[in-house]
């Protein structure tokens, strides 16, 4: 046993090892001990000390993760009550480079813990562990199994703010899928489904949801509704019907139609979703009397669909967006001009709809940035005063949308770099040559040069890029 | 994570400390699975779950506020503390400027939350009187101390927050605002300058692609 545990803390012999020399010592550590030591060995002590307290998880992370799995393995549930505090302590300090050896036996540590904790009732353990996992490994922005298993946990710990630190970084790519790996020998635990990704994309809409940030939400949404594949899903279709609402609250109408959808996609989503698409356009009219019942007419099918959450919200921003149309009309109104126009369709009661609470409203809309406005008093005395307000950009809301638009280009730039990365990361990957080489038999031995990708043909120097005399042409070629 | 462990002293010392509000935030939320995993000590639960309230009442982060109400353990939900934070809470979220005030005042919080209470109440009437200077160009007193929960008196011009906010009193008495001092996200002119380059600079990046 001394010497299991001399050989598992040997590796890696230092700290600072190139990734080739960490490559070789990863690999001599499963090859010599970790692939070939029964797995109740791993479970073992020395004296009366568990293996795991004499490993470093930071340090010694690959030979951690073999024992901290070699535990669950044998101990099932037992093994969890005592080690769970183990397995969040791993994951907030593994080695992120040794991690890609042992992928199987990381994903099923992690399942299992996050089963455990939410089978007892403390998911926000695993959504702590869990954050700091994913941001821990070598690169967040590629899809894991951990994402989903994140956004789960984080919608059943209530923990909003915590979602928003992995949600906020956007997923640019994605690891193999299950079916492609099925028929593979070397299955390595970072395989994910069509529906993980598609079910991500809508827990992190609703994650967004419950902070009202309906720009990302709707960002989110958007892809799970316009993801690609042989017919929709069921989570497309509930995605589809979040997305109309969150189309109304972003924007305060129904989105258009995608142009990367099918016409059949379209018209079986608009086929489910016909509740919500009335809804919608009843929302659009700005009639507050045909709103409310409409509103009334499809709350039982927004309650059964579990989004009257949303269907409540739409119902406070249609007063909101009544109140921004006005700018188009009015440089300056009455408030009590504003009240009068019975814009409150959230039949709340109480004072709501009434002058005072209409200032209350367009007060927070001024400092929710929502309304470029100001309102003003016309004497001191509050039974005589008349409350205007007066629709007017000012310099200062002009900065901040200066700082807006350059925070967007960013943004842009950003994503563009992103998007060229992963354009010329597809163009060498071994399906899309396969995808070449099948569409090359079929073409008479030669691919279509129609399907080929510019950057491919930069790459291989192959296709119009052998036309010299065009390409001087072009290089040539002043601007128009 | 095991080294995150609440304690007492840790509490009042992060209450009693002046440090930024979003670490203060941070490092609570961090606390949390302690609170809730290994905490059994009722008091230190309410205080710590008051403290929490209070961190996000100063960081604005009512959405979290709300979540972190469900959150809290049934059997420390009912406490009277929590519940007068849950009141708070409503108040914040509803606007009820009369009502925050008054339950700032009046209800009792835990010994080591008593600071950030003090804490969050002046960064409320800051960020509200903020508000006012950028949302009214003229206010009457009456309004003033309905957002403000203070009493406008004869010799208001001459306290501090009113000396700080720029504002002036005409003639009817009507308090005439300034607009709020320029904050880190808007800019002078020379910044324009430099912005307008910077946006060139990456429409031309983009343009390449």
């Amino acid at each position: 046993m001394e010497q299991l545990v001399a050989t598992l803390t040997h590796y890696p012999t230092a700290q600072n090892l190139s990734d080739v020399e960490l490559d070789q010592q990863c690999k001599e550590l499963l090859s010599g001990c970790l692939n070939n030591v029964p797995v109740h060995h791993l479970t073992g002590a020395v004296g009366d000390r568990d293996i795991l307290s004499l490993l470093d998880p930071g340090i010694n992370t690959l030979a951690y993760l073999f024992v901290l799995c070699a535990k669950l393995d044998l101990g099932g549930v037992a093994a969890l009550q005592t080690d769970w505090r183990n397995v969040a302590g791993f994951l907030t300090s593994y080695d992120p480079r040794q991690i890609k050896y042992g992928l199987k036996e990381f994903r099923r540590t992690v399942e299992r813990f996050v089963q455990f904790m939410e089978g007892n009732h403390k998911p926000i353990v695993a959504v702590k562990a869990l954050k700091k996992a994913i941001l821990r490994s070598s690169n967040p922005s590629t899809f894991s199994f951990m994402h989903l298993l994140f956004a789960r946990a984080c919608l059943k710990a209530n923990c909003f703010r915590d979602a928003l630190a992995v949600l906020d970084i956007d997923v640019f790519d994605f690891p193999l899928s299950k079916n492609y790996m099925e028929g593979s020998q070397d299955i390595r635990g970072s395989e994910v489904s069509y529906q993980d990704v598609l079910s991500y994309f809508l827990y992190g809409a609703m994650l967004y949801h419950g902070v009202k940030n309906w720009e990302r939400a709707f960002d989110l949404i958007q892809t799970a509704v316009i993801a690609p594949g042989s017919g929709l899903s069921k989570i497309q279709v509930e995605a589809y019907k979040k997305y109309v609402l969150t189309g109304l609250l972003l924007n305060g109408k129904v989105p258009p139609t995608l142009k990367s959808l099918s016409p059949n996609a379209v018209r079986i989503y608009r086929t489910i979703a016909r509740a919500y698409e009335t809804f919608g356009s009843a929302f659009m009219t700005r009639d507050a009397e045909l709103f409310s019942k409409e509103a009334a007419l499809t709350a039982d099918t927004f309650a059964q669909d579990g989004n009257s959450g949303l269907a409540q919200q739409c119902m406070e921003a249609f007063r909101h967006q009544q109140i921004i149309a006005l700018k188009d009309t009015y440089v300056t109104l009455g408030v009590d001009e504003i009240a009068q126009k019975k814009f409150d369709v959230s039949g709340r009661g109480g004072d709501a709809g009434s002058k005072e609470e209409t200032e209350r409203v367009i007060l927070g809309m001024i400092e929710r940035g929502q309304i470029k406005a100001t309102l003003s008093h016309s004497s001191p005395d509050p039974a005589a005063s008349k409350t205007t307000v007066s629709f007017a950009g000012d310099a200062t809301a002009d900065a901040v949308d200066g700082l807006a638009l350059e925070e967007q280009i960013m943004r842009i730039v950003s994503l563009s770099i992103q998007v060229k990365s992963m354009d010329r990361k597809m163009g060498i990957s071994n399906e899309y040559l396969q995808f070449l080489t099948r569409a090359s038999k079929g073409n008479g031995g030669f691919p279509s040069l129609m399907q080929m990708d510019p950057e491919i043909l930069d790459e291989y120097g192959g296709g119009w890029g052998d036309d010299d005399d065009m390409d001087e042409m072009q290089d040539n070629d002043e601007p128009w | 994570m095991s080294t995150e462990v609440l304690t007492p002293q840790i509490l009042q010392q992060l209450c009693s400390s002046d440090i930024d509000a979003a670490v203060l935030l941070d490092t609570l939320s961090d606390l949390e699975v302690s609170a809730q995993v290994d905490t059994h000590e009722s008091e230190l639960l309410v205080a710590y779950y008051c403290a929490y309230f209070f961190a996000l009442f100063i960081h604005d982060d009512l959405n979290e506020a709300r979540f972190l109400a469900k959150r809290i353990p049934k059997d420390v939900q009912a406490n009277p503390s929590i519940q007068n934070a849950a009141s708070l809470l409503k108040s914040l979220y509803s606007r009820s400027y009369p009502a925050i005030y008054t339950q700032l005042a009046a209800f009792s919080w835990p010994a080591p939350v008593t600071a950030l209470v003090e804490r969050f109440a002046e960064a409320f009437r800051t960020r509200t009187c903020t508000l006012l200077s950028s949302a009214y160009t003229c206010i009457s007193p009456a309004a003033v101390a309905y957002y403000l929960g203070i009493e406008v008196s004869a010799g208001v011009s001459t306290q501090p927050w009113f000396v700080q906010s720029g504002w002036s009193i005409d003639d009817a008495g009507m308090f005439i605002t300034a607009p709020p001092a320029e904050s880190s996200r808007t800019a002078s002119k020379g910044d324009n300058d430099g912005r307008i380059h910077r946006l060139t600079e990456l429409v031309t990046h983009l343009t390449q692609g």
